[in-house]
């Protein structure tokens, strides 16, 4: 990611450190916001606004393969995580004790076991960290935690 | 407002994304809400299913808990959790505690515990499908 790439306007991604909870959080920021983050950092002092310039935040998004990527990813995985839930008693009459993992748009891959579910996803050129993967148990254990 | 789901048993879930580059983490998380963890745990249930394997160092320290203790390793880490307007990420900096993988806790779900949960107003209604967490405060 060059720096330009990074400064420039129409890309910019606003990251707040602390500041813009609840309702305000949700405001679009006028400056185009692809992503509009809030820091919860207890080592840094609350911040108004700041620019991805921000080491930190360029860091991490660097982690993601930039801040757009980085955006399409963390929305696509929990658009997944949001379907899985909504999906899971359906897919576990369809799918009863297999292995079962959703991107966004719906099944990406099933399988008997787990280790042929991650197989199936690395032969798709997926990675399993950015989809929902649970088990259609038919028989779930009670848990007392 | 971050929207979380109920599980199959009706458990409390919010999903999350999280990242650890010491051990070259970042995957998303479905994790337990659970108030009466008083931090958040990863369990190995979620590092398998991610395909992602831990060093874990001989002795660790153990932390008590219902069930049995669990040796847990601490990382630094980012937890990041998407707003129901789908543009903003709330993002937590802090310590995660990673559990060591044993019999016990095989199928364990991973716990959101209070460290994260504190900070939130939590609206829970079951009958209506509703689980959503306003944030309130930073750490």
């Amino acid at each position: 990611m060059s720096e330009a790439k990074l400064t420039a306007p129409e890309q910019s991604v606003r990251v707040a450190a602390g500041a813009g909870l609840g309702a305000a959080a949700a405001e679009p920021v006028e400056g185009t916001p692809m992503v509009y983050m809030v820091f919860f950092d207890e080592t840094r002092p609350r911040e108004e606004f700041k620019s991805l310039d921000d080491p930190e935040f360029a860091e991490l998004a660097e982690l993601f393969g930039g801040p757009e990527e980085m955006q399409r990813r963390l929305l696509r995985g929990h658009l997944a995580w949001l379907r899985m839930m909504q999906e899971w008693p359906a897919l576990t009459e369809q799918y009863p004790d297999q292995w079962v993992a959703m991107d966004e748009d719906g099944v990406a891959a099933v399988a008997d076991s787990h280790e042929e579910l991650l197989a199936a996803l690395a032969a798709k050129g997926l990675y399993a960290g950015d989809l929902t993967i649970e088990f259609m148990d038919t028989d779930p254990e009670v848990l007392i935690l | 407002m971050i929207n979380g789901g109920f599980g199959r048993s009706g458990r409390l879930y919010v999903d999350c994304r999280v990242v650890i580059p010491r051990f070259r983490i970042s995957t998303g998380i479905s994790f337990l809400v659970d108030t009466g963890s008083d931090e958040t745990i990863i369990h190995p249930r979620d590092l398998r299913l991610a395909g992602v394997m831990v060093p874990f160092p001989e002795n660790m320290p153990r932390v008590p808990g219902i069930g049995g203790s669990s040796a847990l390793l601490k990382a630094g880490g980012t937890l990041l959790f998407t707003d129901a307007d789908r543009v903003t990420q709330y993002r937590y900096r802090m310590a995660v505690n990673i559990a060591r993988p044993g019999e016990h806790n095989r199928y364990f779900p991973s716990l959101l515990g209070r460290d994260v949960l504190d900070c939130w107003y939590l609206e829970s209604d079951p009958t209506n499908g509703l689980l959503q967490f306003t944030v309130r405060r930073l750490l």
